[in-house]
Protein backbone atom coordinates (compact mmCIF):
# COMPACT_ATOMS: atom_id res chain seq x y z
CA UNK A 1 0.00 0.00 0.00
CA UNK A 2 2.93 2.48 0.84
CA UNK A 3 5.29 1.52 -2.07
CA UNK A 4 2.00 2.15 -4.32
CA UNK A 5 1.15 5.55 -2.85
CA UNK A 6 4.96 6.55 -3.24
CA UNK A 7 5.07 5.45 -6.95
CA UNK A 8 2.03 7.69 -7.53
CA UNK A 9 3.96 10.58 -6.14
CA UNK A 10 6.66 9.80 -7.70
CA UNK A 11 4.76 9.57 -11.06
CA UNK A 12 2.84 12.91 -10.12
CA UNK A 13 6.44 14.91 -9.53
CA UNK A 14 7.76 13.23 -12.76
CA UNK A 15 4.54 14.53 -14.42
CA UNK A 16 4.50 17.89 -13.10
CA UNK A 17 8.55 18.36 -13.40
CA UNK A 18 8.05 17.11 -17.59
CA UNK A 19 4.95 19.15 -17.91
CA UNK A 20 6.64 22.65 -16.96
CA UNK A 21 9.66 22.09 -18.47
CA UNK A 22 7.86 21.84 -21.61
CA UNK A 23 5.80 24.95 -21.00
CA UNK A 24 8.68 26.53 -20.27
CA UNK A 25 10.22 25.52 -23.53
CA UNK A 26 7.37 26.14 -25.43
CA UNK A 27 7.02 29.76 -24.06
CA UNK A 28 10.76 30.60 -24.67
CA UNK A 29 10.21 28.96 -28.39
CA UNK A 30 6.91 31.54 -28.55
CA UNK A 31 8.67 34.83 -27.13
CA UNK A 32 11.54 34.35 -29.42
CA UNK A 33 9.20 33.48 -32.48
CA UNK A 34 7.98 36.16 -31.90
CA UNK A 35 10.36 38.74 -31.50
CA UNK A 36 11.87 37.37 -34.70
CA UNK A 37 8.01 37.59 -36.97
CA UNK A 38 8.00 41.05 -35.70
CA UNK A 39 11.71 41.89 -37.46
CA UNK A 40 10.81 39.71 -40.22
CA UNK A 41 7.71 41.79 -40.81
CA UNK A 42 9.08 44.76 -40.64
CA UNK A 43 12.11 43.95 -43.28
CA UNK A 44 9.20 42.38 -45.52
CA UNK A 45 7.71 45.93 -45.32
CA UNK A 46 11.23 48.19 -45.76
CA UNK A 47 11.88 45.31 -49.18
CA UNK A 48 7.98 46.04 -50.30
CA UNK A 49 8.72 49.55 -50.22
CA UNK A 50 12.10 49.12 -51.92
CA UNK A 51 10.78 46.91 -54.84
CA UNK A 52 8.51 49.95 -55.37
CA UNK A 53 10.46 52.91 -54.95
CA UNK A 54 12.87 51.12 -57.43
CA UNK A 55 10.23 50.01 -59.93
CA UNK A 56 8.49 53.30 -60.07
CA UNK A 57 11.87 55.16 -59.94
CA UNK A 58 12.47 53.50 -63.79
CA UNK A 59 9.21 54.17 -64.79
CA UNK A 60 8.29 56.97 -66.75
CA UNK A 61 6.78 58.70 -64.26
CA UNK A 62 3.29 61.09 -64.85
CA UNK A 63 3.16 63.25 -67.08
CA UNK A 64 5.70 61.22 -69.14
CA UNK A 65 7.24 64.73 -69.64
CA UNK A 66 6.49 65.90 -66.23
CA UNK A 67 8.86 68.56 -64.39
CA UNK A 68 9.04 69.44 -60.79
CA UNK A 69 5.81 71.94 -61.24
CA UNK A 70 3.38 69.26 -62.51
CA UNK A 71 4.98 66.03 -61.39
CA UNK A 72 2.27 63.36 -60.30
CA UNK A 73 4.16 60.59 -60.33
CA UNK A 74 7.94 60.22 -60.22
CA UNK A 75 9.56 58.14 -62.89
CA UNK A 76 13.67 58.79 -63.81
CA UNK A 77 13.34 56.46 -66.66
CA UNK A 78 12.77 58.02 -70.66
CA UNK A 79 12.15 54.69 -71.46
CA UNK A 80 12.49 51.43 -70.51
CA UNK A 81 15.80 51.45 -67.90
CA UNK A 82 17.30 54.87 -69.47
CA UNK A 83 17.69 57.34 -66.84
CA UNK A 84 18.94 60.39 -68.03
CA UNK A 85 20.57 63.44 -66.18
CA UNK A 86 18.09 66.09 -66.70
CA UNK A 87 15.43 63.76 -64.82
CA UNK A 88 17.49 63.71 -62.35
CA UNK A 89 18.11 67.08 -62.29
CA UNK A 90 14.06 67.78 -62.10
CA UNK A 91 14.04 65.06 -58.87
CA UNK A 92 16.77 67.49 -57.24
CA UNK A 93 14.45 70.75 -57.52
CA UNK A 94 11.62 68.78 -55.41
CA UNK A 95 11.72 68.78 -51.65
CA UNK A 96 12.60 65.71 -49.92
CA UNK A 97 9.08 65.60 -48.39
CA UNK A 98 6.74 66.34 -51.54
CA UNK A 99 8.63 63.44 -53.25
CA UNK A 100 8.10 60.77 -50.04
CA UNK A 101 4.46 61.82 -50.30
CA UNK A 102 4.37 61.37 -54.09
CA UNK A 103 6.38 57.87 -53.78
CA UNK A 104 4.18 57.02 -51.41
CA UNK A 105 6.34 56.62 -48.95
CA UNK A 106 4.74 57.84 -45.65
CA UNK A 107 6.01 56.56 -42.76
CA UNK A 108 9.57 55.67 -44.38
CA UNK A 109 12.55 57.70 -44.99
CA UNK A 110 14.62 56.91 -48.29
CA UNK A 111 17.72 57.19 -50.20
CA UNK A 112 18.54 56.81 -53.66
CA UNK A 113 22.04 57.16 -55.47
CA UNK A 114 23.19 56.61 -58.88
CA UNK A 115 26.60 54.46 -59.48
CA UNK A 116 28.78 53.47 -61.72
CA UNK A 117 29.49 49.93 -62.32
CA UNK A 118 32.94 50.66 -60.90
CA UNK A 119 31.32 51.98 -57.49
CA UNK A 120 32.10 55.78 -58.24
CA UNK A 121 29.32 58.00 -57.48
CA UNK A 122 27.54 59.50 -60.13
CA UNK A 123 24.15 61.52 -58.30
CA UNK A 124 22.30 60.96 -55.06
CA UNK A 125 19.08 62.06 -53.16
CA UNK A 126 17.66 61.63 -49.72
CA UNK A 127 18.03 61.89 -46.58
CA UNK A 128 21.15 59.96 -44.48
CA UNK A 129 20.26 56.90 -43.32
CA UNK A 130 19.29 56.93 -39.62
CA UNK A 131 17.95 53.04 -38.62
CA UNK A 132 19.13 50.42 -37.56
CA UNK A 133 16.88 48.29 -40.07
CA UNK A 134 17.39 49.32 -43.67
CA UNK A 135 17.18 47.55 -46.39
CA UNK A 136 19.08 48.33 -49.69
CA UNK A 137 18.64 47.11 -53.28
CA UNK A 138 20.35 47.42 -56.15
CA UNK A 139 18.88 47.74 -59.94
CA UNK A 140 21.06 47.94 -63.39
CA UNK A 141 20.18 50.87 -65.64
CA UNK A 142 21.46 53.13 -68.13
CA UNK A 143 22.49 56.28 -67.47
CA UNK A 144 22.96 58.67 -69.85
CA UNK A 145 23.31 55.53 -72.19
CA UNK A 146 25.71 53.68 -69.99
CA UNK A 147 25.44 51.07 -67.82
CA UNK A 148 24.71 52.46 -64.15
CA UNK A 149 23.30 50.71 -61.13
CA UNK A 150 20.21 52.36 -59.10
CA UNK A 151 20.53 51.87 -55.21
CA UNK A 152 17.69 52.67 -53.69
CA UNK A 153 17.50 52.40 -49.49
CA UNK A 154 14.16 52.45 -47.32
CA UNK A 155 13.98 52.52 -43.57
CA UNK A 156 11.38 52.95 -41.27
CA UNK A 157 10.77 56.85 -40.25
CA UNK A 158 11.99 57.39 -36.76
CA UNK B 1 -7.27 -12.85 -9.44
CA UNK B 2 -3.42 -12.97 -10.10
CA UNK B 3 -4.21 -12.92 -13.40
CA UNK B 4 -6.60 -10.35 -13.05
CA UNK B 5 -4.17 -7.71 -11.67
CA UNK B 6 -1.73 -8.51 -14.24
CA UNK B 7 -4.43 -7.59 -17.46
CA UNK B 8 -4.98 -4.67 -15.53
CA UNK B 9 -0.67 -3.98 -14.45
CA UNK B 10 -0.47 -4.11 -18.17
CA UNK B 11 -3.28 -1.70 -19.47
CA UNK B 12 -2.01 0.96 -16.94
CA UNK B 13 1.19 0.23 -18.61
CA UNK B 14 -0.24 0.69 -22.01
CA UNK B 15 -1.96 3.90 -21.51
CA UNK B 16 1.24 5.22 -19.92
CA UNK B 17 2.87 4.72 -23.16
CA UNK B 18 0.13 6.57 -25.49
CA UNK B 19 -0.07 9.35 -23.13
CA UNK B 20 4.10 9.72 -23.09
CA UNK B 21 3.87 8.85 -27.28
CA UNK B 22 0.83 11.67 -28.12
CA UNK B 23 2.76 14.07 -25.65
CA UNK B 24 6.08 13.91 -27.63
CA UNK B 25 4.43 13.63 -30.45
CA UNK B 26 3.21 16.85 -29.57
CA UNK B 27 6.19 18.60 -28.53
CA UNK B 28 8.29 17.31 -31.62
CA UNK B 29 5.03 19.12 -33.57
CA UNK B 30 5.80 22.67 -32.18
CA UNK B 31 9.70 22.16 -31.97
CA UNK B 32 9.77 21.54 -35.73
CA UNK B 33 7.24 24.11 -36.68
CA UNK B 34 9.57 26.76 -35.05
CA UNK B 35 12.45 25.67 -36.96
CA UNK B 36 10.39 24.92 -40.28
CA UNK B 37 9.69 28.82 -39.57
CA UNK B 38 12.63 30.56 -39.10
CA UNK B 39 14.66 28.90 -41.34
CA UNK B 40 12.35 29.58 -44.13
CA UNK B 41 13.90 31.46 -46.89
CA UNK B 42 12.38 35.22 -47.78
CA UNK B 43 10.74 34.98 -51.27
CA UNK B 44 11.85 38.75 -51.75
CA UNK B 45 15.71 36.97 -52.16
CA UNK B 46 14.58 35.35 -55.60
CA UNK B 47 12.85 38.36 -56.55
CA UNK B 48 15.64 40.77 -55.94
CA UNK B 49 17.86 37.95 -57.83
CA UNK B 50 15.32 38.03 -61.52
CA UNK B 51 14.79 41.54 -61.16
CA UNK B 52 18.78 41.93 -61.46
CA UNK B 53 18.84 38.83 -63.76
CA UNK B 54 16.18 40.98 -66.09
CA UNK B 55 18.18 44.27 -65.41
CA UNK B 56 21.12 42.17 -67.23
CA UNK B 57 19.16 41.03 -70.44
CA UNK B 58 17.89 44.86 -71.02
CA UNK B 59 21.49 45.90 -70.63
CA UNK B 60 22.56 43.15 -72.97
CA UNK B 61 19.35 43.56 -75.60
CA UNK B 62 20.25 47.58 -75.55
CA UNK B 63 23.63 46.77 -76.40
CA UNK B 64 22.31 44.69 -79.42
CA UNK B 65 24.52 41.68 -77.91
CA UNK B 66 21.70 39.54 -77.95
CA UNK B 67 20.43 40.04 -81.46
CA UNK B 68 24.22 39.54 -82.69
CA UNK B 69 25.79 37.18 -80.35
CA UNK B 70 29.17 36.81 -79.16
CA UNK B 71 29.74 35.00 -76.61
CA UNK B 72 33.43 36.90 -75.80
CA UNK B 73 31.55 40.56 -76.17
CA UNK B 74 28.72 38.99 -73.57
CA UNK B 75 30.85 37.79 -71.00
CA UNK B 76 32.38 40.85 -70.99
CA UNK B 77 29.68 43.14 -70.88
CA UNK B 78 28.21 40.96 -67.98
CA UNK B 79 31.34 41.13 -65.90
CA UNK B 80 31.99 44.63 -66.68
CA UNK B 81 28.02 45.67 -65.37
CA UNK B 82 26.84 42.91 -62.99
CA UNK B 83 27.35 43.54 -59.37
CA UNK B 84 30.21 41.34 -57.69
CA UNK B 85 28.07 39.31 -55.37
CA UNK B 86 26.35 37.36 -58.26
CA UNK B 87 27.15 35.49 -60.96
CA UNK B 88 24.77 34.57 -64.36
CA UNK B 89 24.80 32.17 -66.68
CA UNK B 90 22.46 32.61 -70.51
CA UNK B 91 21.53 30.75 -72.99
CA UNK B 92 19.95 32.53 -76.11
CA UNK B 93 17.88 30.48 -78.88
CA UNK B 94 17.02 31.79 -82.36
CA UNK B 95 18.58 30.62 -85.21
CA UNK B 96 21.43 30.14 -83.39
CA UNK B 97 21.78 28.21 -79.64
CA UNK B 98 24.56 29.97 -77.67
CA UNK B 99 25.58 29.31 -73.72
CA UNK B 100 27.94 31.98 -72.03
CA UNK B 101 28.38 32.12 -68.44
CA UNK B 102 29.20 30.48 -65.41
CA UNK B 103 27.85 26.77 -64.90
CA UNK B 104 24.95 26.71 -62.34
CA UNK B 105 26.52 25.28 -59.15
CA UNK B 106 24.23 26.88 -56.40
CA UNK B 107 21.09 25.34 -55.37
CA UNK B 108 18.99 28.99 -55.47
CA UNK B 109 19.03 30.43 -58.40
CA UNK B 110 16.01 32.46 -60.17
CA UNK B 111 15.57 32.41 -63.98
CA UNK B 112 13.92 34.08 -66.31
CA UNK B 113 13.41 34.91 -70.06
CA UNK B 114 13.17 37.74 -72.55
CA UNK B 115 12.31 38.03 -76.45
CA UNK B 116 14.12 40.15 -78.34
CA UNK B 117 14.23 41.26 -82.14
CA UNK B 118 16.62 40.54 -84.32
CA UNK B 119 16.18 43.06 -86.98
CA UNK B 120 18.29 42.59 -89.11
CA UNK B 121 17.46 38.39 -89.93
CA UNK B 122 13.84 40.18 -89.30
CA UNK B 123 13.48 36.95 -86.42
CA UNK B 124 13.29 36.90 -82.99
CA UNK B 125 14.93 34.84 -80.35
CA UNK B 126 14.43 33.66 -76.58
CA UNK B 127 17.33 34.42 -73.99
CA UNK B 128 17.11 32.69 -70.66
CA UNK B 129 19.05 33.73 -67.74
CA UNK B 130 19.94 31.77 -64.31
CA UNK B 131 20.98 33.65 -61.79
CA UNK B 132 22.72 33.08 -58.11
CA UNK B 133 24.73 34.86 -55.40
CA UNK B 134 28.47 33.57 -55.39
Amino acid sequence: MNKKSQSTIMDLLTAVFVFFAVFILIIVLFSTYSARLEKDILREELKDKAFMLSDILLSNGIPADWNSENVQLIGLAIYDKHITESRFDELNEIPYENTRELLGLSGFDFYIRLIETNGNLIREYGDEVTAKEVVALRRIIFYENSPAQLEVRVWRKE
Amino acid sequence: MNLSKIINKDKKAQIFSIDATIGAFLVAIIILAFFINISKKSESESLQLSKVGYDMLAILDYGGLLANPDETAILTKINETLPNQYEMRIRLEGDYELEAGSPVLQRFVASGKRVFVNASENDYGIATFWIWLK
